[in-house]
């Protein structure tokens, strides 16, 4: 029996893009007084979020497989780094990557941590089992189909 | 040998179990199309279909079906393209456009029923879901490529849908093109390529319609047909000296135009801040609204190369809020036959399901769109040559781990040492199987399929184990075990169950883990993993335990004399009636019983009976209502029915357990107290 990951929880996934105020924006700091934005300033807004509810990694028996996948996400897309190096071309990554694990095998379904259904001969409810990052995957391909062309976009993952 | 079954009409969710059927032998089959006349009755490939469960699961494929629990993989493109062009008889020298186009069709379908989704424009994915009211008027592009679909999916009901009357004519012109080619006798390449693509977006329109009419919960508006004020436009022109303005051709975008204007309409007729989109993913189209002010909701259709090559899952996430939605197979062989006209299952063992949705002497009416009911029909082998898959003994459990709070309980209770498989099966099933085999002593091993269903192994593993029986090559042979057994369940005899049972490791370990537990302490169920709700219930019918709820079980290791049980039973009562108006609800009693006396409902039952009859207390009950609140709270008892025992649910709160012909809730107990 494999230690409980405590790492694999839902996460939020969020589209950025690079936002020029059609006006000047300013925010009150009280160390430094007033501090104006204008076009050229680095303002991020925005445009989509999505959380995930299951854990996308439950069925990645092999720990490394899904250190690496994880890592693919966080901290590669966490906010700690700049919106120019967290572009939809990361997201791409790890959708690659997800798609050869899949492809190698070493994907298999886990108990959904959200959906049960009962079973009519014991009458016990129990989760159905999903393959919850072939559904996370296609996702990200649908986000990346979607804003893959838009200049400006970032991704963020926390 | 096979049976074939004649074409009936079934509805997605009668289908399920004969869908099931399918992947009874094997979780894989093929998913195949056909076009009767494009293809001249062969069978397309698109695809595996695989359902998704562990090993160890003993969810039944039907459920599996229901709940979208199912990978689709469709071939490479390439390969797609071939098997298409041959079976519309294409050279490789011959345009084969119409191949990709049908191929792209196929993308269409998987979109309509939720497996993938129209690419929106970024701003437009910005904006959803809606926050306000917002009408979408959906052109011929938004029906057939499912953005129609997404839209009552997942955008209403902030979106409400208005379908143009054109574009209904234009899915309608589509089925008469189609219908004519069908007709003709014409069956060149070129003619059955056409016909394909003709049926393919007429008939998947037109079923994108009625869903959304008769089966989604969306709310479709209609609108004028709007033609008059552009139709001159339309007609011919036969002013001579004008000619060269060259007047008289007609405006190709003449439906688009009439989209355009029911939009306008819908925008005029509406106040001023309510958003009106056009839905669409004709560029075309999108550029003409903008220009008059209408913003489109635009998309592009996914296309052939989105989808084969992939792996499409039945579960997927809403992109929205990020919980699972469940694509039921059904959906998608439905969407599929009534696209190309037939669709089919087909698994190694030649067991088929085909689904037909239009061909020669099968009708069609109103109710069948009404109750979306199609023409089924399965084949299937024999049972004797499909050999059950074997299930290997000791596979390790290969799931990853569960990352739930179950296995923090298991963590910290589970013994060190190795422990014996807890299986999974009907416990009701068992002991019918037991007596089947104390009956017959050979039993074939198409009956024990018959009585034991889909979980055979786990029946078997734990009779194997248990030195009940052997397996030969066709039959399970009954030991002398397996008598003692039998007897002791038809005569309700609880002790000589339980020590025959003991033979058994998994239920002899479970005796030992809860006769380990001291009185009034609950054992977390879940340390039993998957096999919890059978060796719930097996200790409940030998009385070692019972349950207060479904995750955990009580020891219930006492069996006080009359005059003990009488003074316990007082007591307990009188300290449960706390309103001292003598009354307690029946499961409350029972209930404490269990908890704080370590005494099983049954025993309880039975004792109270007995100091009743010996008139050391006095019972009573009142109230005619049961609470249906605490149905849930239960424990499976033994009875035997005609001479054959079974296993009923017997419920604490209703007041009959404890005296029969009595549903009255609450109980009076008169008598010694201490």
């Amino acid at each position: 029996m494999m230690p409980r990951d405590t790492s694999s929880v839902s996460f939020t996934l969020s589209i950025w893009r690079d936002f020029e105020p059609p006006r000047l924006l300013a925010h009150d700091t009280d160390d430094a007084g007033l501090q104006v934005f204008d076009g050229d300033s680095s303002l991020q807004e925005q445009v989509y979020s999505w959380s995930v509810r299951e854990d996308a990694f439950g069925g990645i028996p092999d720990p490394d497989t899904r250190r690496d996948l994880r890592a693919l996400l966080s901290p590669r897309l966490a906010d700690s780094i700049p919106p120019p190096k967290r572009r939809l071309s990361v997201l791409q990554e790890f959708v690659d990557a997800s798609q050869r694990a899949m492809d190698n095998g070493e994907v298999h379904s886990s108990p959904s941590q959200t959906r049960v259904i009962e079973d009519p001969e014991t009458g016990a409810a129990e989760p159905i089992e999903i393959n919850s990052l072939l559904a996370l995957t296609n996702h990200f391909r649908w986000i990346i189909s979607c804003f893959g062309d838009q200049p400006g976009i970032s991704v963020l993952v926390r | 040998m096979s049976a074939v079954h004649a074409p009936a009409l079934l509805s997605p969710s009668q289908a399920a179990p004969h869908i099931a059927d399918v992947f009874q032998a094997d979780r894989e089959c093929t998913l195949s199309v056909c076009e009767e006349r494009a293809f001249k009755r062969q069978w397309l490939d698109v695809g595996t279909i695989s359902l998704v469960a562990s090993r160890q699961s003993d969810v039944k494929p039907v459920t599996l079906i229901r709940h979208g629990a199912y990978e689709w993989q469709l071939p490479e493109l390439d390969s797609a393209v071939a098997a298409a062009s041959a079976l519309l008889g294409l050279s490789k020298k011959d345009d084969n456009r119409r191949v990709f186009q049908a191929l792209d069709e196929l993308a269409s379908i998987a979109t309509r029923i939720g497996c993938t989704h129209p690419r929106f424009d970024p701003v437009a994915v910005g904006q959803m879901p809606f926050r306000r009211s917002t009408t979408i008027v959906v052109d011929t592009s938004g029906v057939l490529q499912g953005a129609l679909d997404f839209v009552a999916r997942f955008l209403h009901p902030a979106a409400r849908v208005k379908v143009p009357a054109i574009t209904q004519m234009e899915i309608a012109n589509q089925g008469d093109r189609f219908l004519s080619i069908r007709r003709s006798q014409r069956t060149t390449s070129s003619v059955r390529s056409q016909e394909l693509l003709e049926h393919l977006k007429s008939q998947g329109g037109q079923r994108a319609l009625l869903r959304v009419e008769l089966h989604a919960d969306v709310e479709v508006e209609r609108t004028y047909l709007l033609g008059d004020p552009l139709r001159s436009a339309f007609s011919q022109d036969r002013e001579a000296d004008v000619r060269d303005l060259n007047i008289s051709s007609p405006i190709r975008s003449y439906a688009d135009r009439l989209i355009v204007e029911a939009a306008r309409h819908h925008q005029a007729q509406s106040g001023p801040a309510h958003v009106v989109r056009l839905l669409t993913g004709d560029q075309g189209q999108a550029r003409m609204a903008l220009a008059e002010g209408i913003r489109p909701l635009f998309f592009t259709a996914a296309t052939a190369s989105d989808v084969f090559g992939h792996r499409l899952a039945g579960q997927t996430f809403d992109p929205f809020s990020g919980h699972i939605r469940e694509v039921p197979l059904t959906d998608l062989v439905w969407e599929l036959a009534t696209a190309f006209g037939s669709a089919r299952l087909k698994s190694d063992s030649a067991t088929t399901f085909q689904v037909t949705a239009i061909g020669d002497g099968l009708s069609w009416a109103p109710y069948h769109a009404e109750q979306d009911l199609l023409w089924c029909s399965h084949e299937e082998s024999s049972p004797s040559s499909v050999a059950p898959k074997p299930t290997p003994v000791a596979v390790p459990d290969q799931r990853p781990p569960d990352t739930s709070m179950r296995d923090d309980v298991a963590s910290t209770n589970r013994p060190a040492a190795a422990r014996p498989a807890f299986l999974r099966f009907n416990v009701a099933r068992l002991f019918r199987l037991v007596c089947v085999l104390d009956d017959l002593v050979q039993v074939p091993i198409a009956q024990v399929n018959e009585i034991a269903g889909a979980s055979v192994s786990e029946y078997r593993r734990f009779l194997e184990t248990g030195g009940f029986v052997t397996l030969g090559q066709n039959t399970w042979t009954a030991h002398r075990a397996t008598a003692v057994l039998s007897a002791a369940l038809r005569n309700r005899r609880i002790e000589e169950i339980k020590e025959s049972l003991r033979q058994v490791p998994s239920f002899a370990a479970f005796a030992v883990r809860l006769g380990s537990i001291p009185v009034g302490e609950p054992f977390d169920l879940t340390e039993l993993g998957r096999g919890a709700p059978t060796y719930r219930a097996l200790g409940e019918v030998t009385l070692l335990c019972a349950s207060i709820s479904h995750r955990t079980v009580y020891s219930t290791p006492n069996v006080p004399e009359l005059d003990a049980f009488a003074r316990i039973a007082a007591n307990r009562f009188h300290m449960l009636d706390r309103d001292y108006d003598g009354l307690v609800a029946t499961g409350e009693w029972l209930e404490a019983l269990i908890r704080e006396d370590g005494i099983h409902p049954e025993v309880a039952r039975q004792q109270l009976d007995a100091c009743s009859e010996a008139g050391l207390l006095r019972r009573s009950t009142e109230g005619s209502t049961p609470q249906l609140r605490f149905s849930d709270h239960y424990v499976h008892v033994l009875r035997v029915d005609t001479g054959l025992p079974t296993v009923e649910r017997a419920s604490l709160y209703r007041g009959d357990y404890l005296i029969p012909g009595k549903a009255s809730v609450s109980l009076r107990i008169e008598g010694p107290t201490q």
